[in-house]
């Protein structure tokens, strides 16, 4: 357990009051509906797209992926890299102007523009569901960290953390979330980055890191067993059987980058609320491209670690009721930030892990608040009130939110790990949706029935696959056509299973109703939309250019690693 | 949003918090020199070495956002 000393103790109480002094402070410039939910469309691309990134750095990339990476080496690096950039990418230069253009304030609200109620409606009540479930994940793990490490009460950490969050997000909204999560991206960075440097002086560089980690994988592998390769992260994908994840190279290009990425980066309201907050067309199309730059470089700062500990920290084990959380994969990081920290950069470790849990906490109360106030509340229970009215039933409902979160908590309890458990979570809902979402932006003949039976089905196949596995009645190795698939190669097949499913359906739908005439789908499909233009400007501050550059980069990553 | 009247910038505020931080680790890690806590690497003196890099950060956030010279680029 970590010993906190005065300096740590300073830093942890700072935080808490800064965080909640930068809400105070701008809740006096929040003052209608469009501040608190769209943070007055007012944010540069660098605060966007920080805020899009930081957004996204919950428990699930600090300690579920240096957990994964002990589990499965640098295969986890996908979910950085091709799990993540060439989506970014797509939202930038080809999503965003729809987005924004349009005026929505959210997916389902993009959704309602362009096929109608029924789909804004599931969307949005699925959403709504998601969002909560996944704040419990963000606090399960923050308790558990706070309890197992620096010995605090489960419960109190728990509540002292939501309630700080709920009362920024409640003084100032979206504008407050935002400006916190930058702070939070600095801190996280602040505390995280020493971690690897500190782990390659110790292990004596990349090389011997390599040496040590294959020597650990020889000694954990069953006799008779062959050895598998955990540094390269496409050579051992051409069989499921050749890499510790059971996955096949068509479930990382399919499955994760063509559709989980897609629907998360794309499609998930958590981060492209962020982008939508952006002050102009240009802004909106440069910040996911920033972000994607520092996407690309947070394995530094999490896969890393994970490599190492798995090289020096040896015996950690799967989540087990019999073994302490200490044990575990999941203790990885922190277990780093003990071997390394003493007095100042424990509070500074821990507080990097703290606003990882806020800001991922934060997002999720943010875009629940919006998506509960705009598209449900507002359109299915009180239509026409006043804009002071839906901004005070905005800041209600964030409160309601962090307490329905902090009840969904204990759900998470009761699976096996926390990445498997958010993988299937996102699947059940992102991947369908992120079908229903390109055909509506790309397909002009794509009908609102087909918008909503194509969603339907898609969840529909995505819960009933999960159930199917869970309980037996479904033979894993038939869905993700491996021998023995690892729990994640089967949420990915899963997903891209409910993604095709949808597109199918959604297309042979179409094909037998009605479409919406093309004068109602102006600015809001490809073909017959005029593309926005972000105005003159010189080269280099063209988003294209920095496009394609992200994208080099995250190519030569790729064949480094290769 | 009224941002024209925000003069203290989000970049501001993170120059704050990295210099309070950085001075508060500094000032621990110096205090270390003489008592390495019981750490792998502790001979290196990171937190130390480390706080400055943190001040000088902030300390740059903090110059180049200060609210007066915002509010000043605001009005031009």
């Amino acid at each position: 357990m970590f010993q906190l000393h005065a300096v740590d103790l300073f830093i942890i109480v700072f935080y808490f009051v800064f965080v909640l002094g930068v809400g105070f402070y701008l809740k006096h410039f929040t003052r209608s509906g469009e501040d608190f939910f769209m943070a007055g469309r007012s944010q540069t691309a660098w605060v966007a797209g920080l805020s899009f990134i930081a957004a996204n750095m919950g428990a699930l990339e600090l300690m579920g992926w240096s957990s994964a990476t002990y589990q499965y080496g640098m295969l986890s690096v996908h979910w950085y890299w091709i799990g993540a950039i060439p989506a970014i990418l797509f939202l930038a230069i080809f999503m965003m102007p729809f987005y924004h253009v349009s005026r929505t304030h959210s997916v389902p609200g993009y959704l309602h523009l362009r096929f109608g109620e029924g789909p804004r409606g599931l969307a949005a009540v699925t959403f709504v569901v998601m969002t909560v479930l996944a704040s419990g994940i963000n606090m399960y793990a923050m308790g558990l960290v706070l309890e197992d490490f620096f010995g605090w009460d489960f419960d109190t950490s728990i509540w002292i953390t939501a309630l700080t969050v709920a009362a920024y997000v409640t003084m100032a909204g979206l504008t407050s979330a935002i400006f916190n999560e930058v702070v939070q991206f600095f801190m996280i960075w602040a505390g995280c980055l020493i971690i690897p440097i500190l782990g390659l002086i110790e292990v004596g560089g990349w090389r011997k890191l390599v040496e040590m980690v294959a020597q650990r994988s020889a000694e954990i592998t069953a006799s008779g067993q062959p050895v598998l390769d955990r540094i390269h992260i496409w050579s051992t994908m051409a069989s499921p059987e050749q890499n510790p994840m059971g996955m096949h190279w068509l479930g990382i290009v399919f499955g994760l980058c063509f559709v989980l990425s897609m629907g998360y980066w794309t499609t998930d309201y958590l981060v492209v609320q962020r982008i939508l907050a952006a002050k102009d067309i240009r802004a909106a199309k440069t910040a996911p491209i920033i972000g994607s730059f520092f996407k690309m470089a947070i394995p530094f700062i999490v896969i890393l670690p994970g490599l190492i500990g798995f090289a020096l920290i040896p015996g950690l084990q799967p989540e087990s009721p019999d073994i302490s959380a200490t044990q575990t994969y999941n203790a990885v990081l922190p277990l780093m930030m003990k071997r390394y920290f003493g007095p100042g950069m424990i509070g500074l470790g821990l507080i990097a892990l703290i606003a990882g849990f806020m800001s991922g906490m934060a997002g999720n109360v943010s875009a629940f608040a919006t998506v509960w106030t705009y598209d449900i509340y507002r359109s299915y229970i009180h239509k026409s009130a006043s804009d002071r009215h839906y901004l005070n039933h905005g800041r209600w409902s964030t409160i309601i939110g962090v307490l329905i979160s902090i009840a969904t908590t204990y759900i998470v309890k009761q699976f096996a790990s926390i990445m498997d458990y958010m993988q299937a979570l996102f699947s059940f809902f992102i991947a369908p949706l992120f079908a229903t979402v390109l055909l509506g932006m790309f397909w002009k003949r794509a009908t609102p029935a087909a918008g909503f039976w194509g969603l339907f089905l898609g969840m529909c196949t995505s819960v009933g696959i999960f159930l199917g596995v869970r309980f037996g009645w479904v033979d894993p190795s038939l869905i993700a056509f491996s021998e023995s698939p690892s729990t994640m190669a089967v949420n990915m097949w899963q997903a891209a299973w409910a993604f095709s499913v949808n597109f199918a359906a959604t297309v042979l739908i179409s094909y037998f109703t009605t479409p919406k005439p093309l004068e109602e789908l102006k600015g809001l499909v490809y073909g017959v939309s005029a593309m926005p233009h972000e105005g003159p400007s010189p080269w280099y501050r063209r988003p294209v250019l920095w496009a394609w550059l992200s994208f080099i980069i995250f190519l030569t990553l790729n064949i480094i690693f290769w | 949003m009224n941002q024209e009247r925000m003069s203290i910038t989000i970049w501001f505020l993170c120059g704050v918090i990295l210099t309070v931080y950085g001075l508060a680790v500094t000032i621990s890690g110096y205090l270390n020199f003489s008592n390495p806590p019981p750490v792998k690497m502790a001979y290196l003196h990171l937190d130390f070495w480390w706080g400055l890099v943190l001040l000088a950060v902030g300390g740059i956030f903090i110059i180049h956002q200060w609210p007066a010279k915002v509010k000043r680029r605001m009005m031009e």
